[in-house]
């Protein structure tokens, strides 16, 4: 059982719900690294630096609010202390709100905790539930963690409720800098068919565990295989030739497949056109390579799809070109 | 001479197609059994090269200038910029296997070669060079372009040389009877159930 971060109550009228909160989410987004030092391996140290007196201990340093372009006040610990805060352990709910409504700002969520009642509150803890639920409501309150107080959220998840602490208003940005346009958008009924049928067709359930961090677990696959010793694998090579002549036959090879590959394809698809004015002017190849491998160009398919795929049918070289 | 940056491969049996080798463009001078390198306003690179200062062996005639790229193979044989990057500016490094590929030839026993085609020129330098180990003409195929760009996907390469086969060498021009083409990779095609429907929205 992993350990409750808060232990307080849930107040609303005269009900006291008496809760412990528990972290939802835990991030493991980004792997961190260290910085070393190239030549020796060490790990470097961040030296707290002043530009006038050079290295100081941390202990010398003082917070200090800059009010304005280069002037700062200095803020002391007495002065945190004398913040005024109510320290009182409970979840106030200030009002319920609809739930689907977007206006009311709870989109913006910081963190999700989840809520345990402790076993003498339990029953008010699901009633208040059970209504949250039946009527489509978020609660909006206001906590005190970590000497702070925030704004919260508590929706009804799964067999307990959720906790998600908000941005206040004044944290979120208007959507006013945007480039967004001003005229409404028409849309024809023939459209918004084809729309809907659209989403329809690739509606499900969503299924959190089919989404997967793959930048994550590619990158923790590079550094195991570093800390075993071994090199990374490099994608995309499938041959592994020793000398320059043995890179030339694996071209020969590649290219070799590549036409085996084509040639199927080609058959498949529309019916081959007539290909004698490039066999004759493929007989008088001019290196070994294009000699051995002339006879075979008429054969490779020369279908449609093989038309389709040139970028540019002209002769001239300038089409050819950007 | 120089290449102009092309759109797509295409077939055409006008063309001549080969890898673009990832290393540096490279004239061979071979006098004397000797070969001096030069690579694009560099001073002689030999030095960084020395597995190769003996290559003028492997051609068959002397007095030859033969252009090509210079590439230094990583341990697995493919090409490997970094590796070439690392020869030419820190002196001393010999890692990686350094190797030619040749693929034009503008002066055969002293004789320019510029006013004949580059079929012919093709057909001279595959005479007179042997494929060693470290020097080796490049291989290319006639009309086929296409092919030749799914072909090295796999090898992991981007770009193709395209060259008319009917074409002057022009020293020092770019010139649009030699592209280099970028080999783009078709994209997979998402197995979406109405992608059609998705391509036909006003979006």
């Amino acid at each position: 059982m992993p350990r409750s971060m808060w232990r307080g109550a849930i107040q609303f009228g005269l009900v006291t719900v008496p809760v412990k909160l528990y972290l939802a989410t835990e991030s493991r987004g980004g792997l961190s690294f260290n910085l070393l030092h190239r030549e020796c391996g060490e790990r470097i140290q961040m030296k707290v630096h002043c530009p006038i007196h050079g290295e100081i201990p941390r202990s010398d340093t003082v917070r200090g609010f800059e009010y304005s372009k280069g002037q700062y006040v200095l803020i002391d610990e007495a002065d945190f202390e004398s913040v005024p805060l109510k320290t009182v352990r409970s979840i106030e709910i200030e009002q319920f709100v609809d739930a689907s409504r977007e206006a009311h700002g709870a989109n913006f969520v910081k963190q999700a905790y989840y809520l345990e009642p402790e076993p003498i509150g339990r029953k008010a803890f699901y009633l208040l539930k059970s209504v949250l639920a039946d009527e489509g409501l978020s609660a909006i309150a206001k906590i005190v963690l970590k000497d702070r107080e925030v704004l919260a959220a508590i929706n009804p998840y799964s067999r307990t409720m959720l906790l998600t602490t908000l941005y206040w208003p004044d944290e979120v940005r208007g959507v006013a800098e945007l480039d967004l346009p001003e005229e409404e958008f028409d849309f024809k009924p023939a459209e918004r068919t084809m729309a809907q049928q659209l989403v329809q067709a690739m509606k499900g359930e969503f299924d959190a565990d089919e989404y997967k961090d793959n930048y994550r677990q590619a990158l923790m696959a590079v550094i195991e295989a570093k800390v075993d010793g071994k090199p990374a694998e490099l994608p995309k090579v499938s041959e592994k030739p020793t000398k320059i002549a043995d890179l030339m036959s694996v071209l020969e090879a590649s290219v070799a497949a590549a036409r085996d590959a084509r040639a199927t394809r080609g058959a498949g698809a529309a019916a081959p056109k007539a290909a004698s004015g490039k066999a004759a002017a493929t007989k008088s190849g001019s290196t070994k390579a294009t000699a051995t491998k002339s006879a075979k160009v008429a054969d490779i398919g020369s279908g449609a799809k093989r038309a389709a795929r040139k970028a540019e049918p002209a002769a001239s070289a300038k089409r050819k070109t950007a | 001479m120089l290449p102009v940056a092309g759109l797509a491969p295409f077939d055409d049996p006008a063309w001549f197609f080969e890898p673009w080798w990832p290393g540096a463009s490279a004239l061979a001078y071979v006098e004397d059994f000797q070969v001096r390198l030069q690579i694009e306003h560099l001073a002689d690179p030999m030095a960084a090269f020395p597995e190769l200062s003996a290559m003028g062996a492997d051609f068959g005639n002397d007095q030859l200038v033969v252009e090509g790229s210079l590439l230094v193979l990583d341990d697995e044989g493919r090409p490997d910029q970094d590796l070439l990057r690392r020869r030419l500016s820190e002196p001393g490094s010999r890692e990686g296997s350094p190797a030619f590929v040749a693929s034009d030839l503008l002066y055969d026993l002293g004789q320019p070669l510029l006013g004949r085609t580059f079929e012919e020129r093709r057909r001279r330098l595959a005479a007179v060079l042997t494929d060693t180990n470290r020097c080796v003409v490049s291989r290319g195929f006639r009309g086929e372009g296409i092919t030749l760009g799914e072909a090295i996907t796999s090898m992991g390469l981007t770009e193709i040389s395209a060259r008319l086969l009917s074409a002057r060498y022009r020293p020092g021009a770019r010139d649009e009877s030699w592209l280099r083409v970028p080999v783009v990779e078709t994209p997979t095609v998402p197995t979406r159930p109405l992608l059609t429907l998705l391509q036909r929205l006003p979006l």
